[in-house]
């Protein structure tokens, strides 16, 4: 008896349940639309100008990569797309071209591809960008268009604002402005809420999970509540801190992200609670108005010690009998 | 009914496809040619007894086991030895086969069953010892797939003590309903079976784990232990892999085997229910592990069905017997999609361990490629015993595996859960494979 064809030979299991690496990436890019939204609505078409820039940047500069590569890259994966649209997120609706050129260069090569490509990496390309910018063109990247204003006005963020000019200049700016994107600051950074919105499809899939968030906006938020409780005079109220800079950004998109965060659950929480602590740090003593690119950045350092020393608990480590 | 008892942690729940669940087992004929594997077990190596041209009959041993842990091999036919070669098996290995050809070859299967005698033995007389050596001479070994003596694991050592017996219906492999079907037409065989274990083991309670969406088993079964008081049925949430030795186990009774440990770690002793069938036949018929119900599924046979078959049957019989046109089969698997084996021959046997036959045109499984990991956990979720593999599979990879991982990889059971729902499709399970491979080298 022979069949028609070769007989398929394969190792088990045979079934899968259909995700894949391009599902994630794209489903992840989806759930920012949300917070997309907003910045467009707010900045107009220059927020267009910098999220197709980047992203258009971001996947030629791998689709290059790929090119001349050895190894197979898949360049549409969307991974490369995710980066670009997140570190459009992390810079103002006002940056240059030349800007977003860099940042995705420094992003997709020295953030993702010298680590040996996707799932390598050991820091989160987007935020590498980010700190790349931040600290080559501090001009351009801490002078942020105000929204609405469409005469080019620029000005600083509200943690810049306190920063500079102390706490009675943020007396005037409500929490609703805040979650809602009503102040100054990059295309992602604006609206606490619609980045919210989007992220629980994410939650709902399990590709992120409630720990990191928690652990990091919890530890910001009780970190700066104990200088409020302490000084009101002198520190900023918590909530006035968790609803601002890119502490929503970061904690939902960018510290979950599932190459560079831990795989435990200890290792998770403590991951979220290293990114608040340093965040916190950063903002209420730090020279920098915001430290949430450098909190995770430097915690995601931590994470391959993380998964070794906090491992979850194995079925069978139980005394015997 | 009871509350559903499941395992705690990971698991998956494949769509169940059990589409045979309610056709009967039917009996097939004698084929016109058997392929006896000489090795069905795992174990030592068997002695063959039989050499070209002699004349066996039914029940004939054909090869021997040459120590305790190996299990003998009989003759399910009359008929001659015709040949013994090497041939690949299910699953692709090659390896040593009997060619019998049977004396009537074409003849009711159902009939030869028939023609077997009833001994209407009084279990009450047999000693533990008897019992044993009888389930040792008969060949009996676990059906539910991985091949394990039988007596060997109803042989735990004198300071093991043994307080339950767990009778394991859960099957819980999409497709597979051969236990499904034994514990619905065979349930009074299979208490009888039971009751000859029970003797082995004072006074134990005896629970029969059986998934939820075996409403009917669960329910014939439940009516006919209802008058025993040491005899439960356990319902168990369909979730996969709930028939696991050790899940089974955290389900029913709430105890974790320790890592490296067996289930007499904790007391228990584990038996499919196809084995307890085996055990009744074994006393009762005084047949020895001759013939087994096998599934026959998969999306391009048109009338999926259980068959009773004897061991050594080619595929090419079960081909035939169900219409199924082979010009469309790209995958024959032998056993569960989860953790079946691929084959590449229509001629390979039928053995103790085949549970299943599923035919599957190449539209149902895709080819994949490896891409990166993306380190989204999901193996670690979904992973019944809480490993790490996504960390492991990357040490194997690079073949630098930290000394804290060695226990965990052997604790592997190999489920395929992971590589079940790994979004870059990576080959887990046969990492975690060349992981143990290592490790066991290395000692």
């Amino acid at each position: 008896m022979e069949a028609n064809g070769v007989l398929i030979m394969d190792s088990s299991p045979l079934g899968r349940t259909g995700e894949s690496t391009r599902k994630i990436m794209f489903t992840v890019c989806l759930t920012l639309v949300p917070a997309l939204a907003v910045s467009v609505w707010m900045f107009g078409w220059d927020a267009v100008r910098v999220l197709v820039l980047t992203a258009v940047f971001t996947v030629g500069v791998e689709a290059l990569i790929a090119k001349f590569s050895n190894t197979k890259i898949d360049y549409l994966d969307g991974s490369a797309l995710l980066t670009g649209i997140l570190l459009a997120m992390n810079v103002p609706s006002n940056a240059p071209w030349w800007m977003l050129l860099i940042g995705a260069v420094v992003a997709v090569v020295i953030g993702k591809q010298v680590f040996g490509g996707l799932g390598q990496n050991i820091f989160n390309p987007a935020l590498v960008a980010r700190v790349f910018l931040l600290i080559s063109f501090p001009m351009q990247m801490t002078s942020w268009p105000l929204p609405g204003a469409f005469d080019g006005t620029t000005g600083a963020t509200p943690l810049g604002i306190l920063k500079t000019e102390g706490i009675g200049a943020i007396k005037t700016i409500g929490v609703g402005d805040l979650a809602m994107g009503h102040i100054g600051g990059s295309l992602g950074e604006i609206s606490a809420l619609a980045l919210l919105i989007g992220s629980l499809y994410l939650f709902y899939k399990k590709y992120i999970t409630w720990e990191i968030p928690v652990a990091f906006i919890g530890t910001v938020f009780v970190f700066t509540g104990a200088f409020y409780l302490i000084n009101p005079a002198q520190y900023a109220s918590p909530v006035f801190h968790i609803f601002t800079g890119g502490l929503f950004l970061g904690a939902l998109y960018m510290a979950t992200d599932m190459v560079t965060s831990p795989l435990s659950f200890k290792g998770k929480l403590l991951f979220g609670f290293g990114c608040g602590f340093f965040t916190a740090l950063i903002r209420l003593f730090g020279s920098y108005p915001e430290g949430v690119s450098f909190a995770i950045l430097f915690m995601n350092a931590f994470v391959p010690l993380l998964d070794r020393y906090f491992p979850d608990k194995k079925f069978g480590m139980v005394k015997n009998g | 009914m009871l509350q559903l008892r499941t395992f705690k942690r990971g698991g998956i729940y494949p769509p169940h496809e059990k589409l045979s669940a309610d056709a009967k087992i039917i009996f097939g004929e004698i084929p016109g040619n058997l392929l006896i594997p000489v090795n069905q077990h795992i174990g030592r190596p068997l002695k063959i007894t039989v050499k070209k041209g002699d004349a066996v009959k039914r029940g004939d041993l054909l090869a021997e086991s040459t120590g305790f842990i190996s299990s003998n091999v009989h003759s399910p036919v009359d008929g001659k030895v015709l040949k013994i070669f090497r041939f690949p098996l299910l699953g692709g290995l090659i390896r040593e086969v009997i060619q019998i050809q049977p004396t009537e070859p074409g003849k009711s299967f159902k009939e030869v069953l028939e023609s077997d005698p009833y001994f209407d033995i009084d279990i009450g007389s047999l000693t533990p010892e008897a019992i044993r050596k009888r389930i040792e001479e008969a060949g009996i070994v676990g059906m539910g797939g991985a091949g394990f003596p039988t007596h060997v694991k109803l042989s735990p050592p004198p300071e093991k003590k043994i307080d339950a017996l767990i009778i394991n219906g859960a099957e819980c492999e999409p497709y597979i309903t051969a236990d499904h079907r034994v514990m619905v037409e065979r349930s009074s065989e299979i208490i009888k079976g039971i009751k000859i274990l029970q003797r082995l083991f004072e006074n134990v309670p005896v629970y029969i784990g059986i998934e939820e969406n075996k409403p009917d088993a669960l329910k014939i079964l439940d009516e006919l232990v209802s008058k025993d008081g040491d005899i439960l049925i356990v319902p168990l949430k369909a979730k996969y892999p709930q028939g696991g030795e050790k899940q089974l186990i955290k389900a029913v009774l709430n105890r974790e085997v320790p890592s490296k440990g067996l289930p007499m770690d904790v007391g228990v002793v584990v038996q499919n229910v196809a084995t307890v069938l085996a055990v009744y036949d074994a006393f009762y018929y005084n047949r020895p592990l001759t013939e087994r119900v096998v599934t026959v599924s998969g999306n391009v046979v048109n009338q999926p069905g259980n068959i009773l078959l004897p061991v050594g049957t080619p595929v090419s019989y079960v081909v035939k017997k169900f219409e199924i046109d082979v010009q469309k089969v790209r995958l024959l698997i032998a056993g569960g999609p989860m953790m079946g084996r691929t084959s590449h021959s229509f001629e390979s046997p039928v053995t103790k361990t085949t549970s299943a036959l599923l035919f599957f045109d190449n539209r149902v499984f895709a080819e994949r490629r490896e891409n990166p990991c993306l380190r989204c956990g999901s193996c670690l979720r979904v992973c019944p015993m809480g490993l790490d593999v996504a960390l492991y599979t990357q040490m194997i990879k690079a073949d630098k595996i930290a000394p804290e991982a060695k226990d965990h990889i052997q604790d592997c059971i190999e489920c395929g859960s992971c590589a079940f729902v790994c979004p870059a499709d990576r080959r887990l399970v046969q990492w975690m494979r060349l992981g143990k491979t290592i490790i066991r080298r290395e000692n």
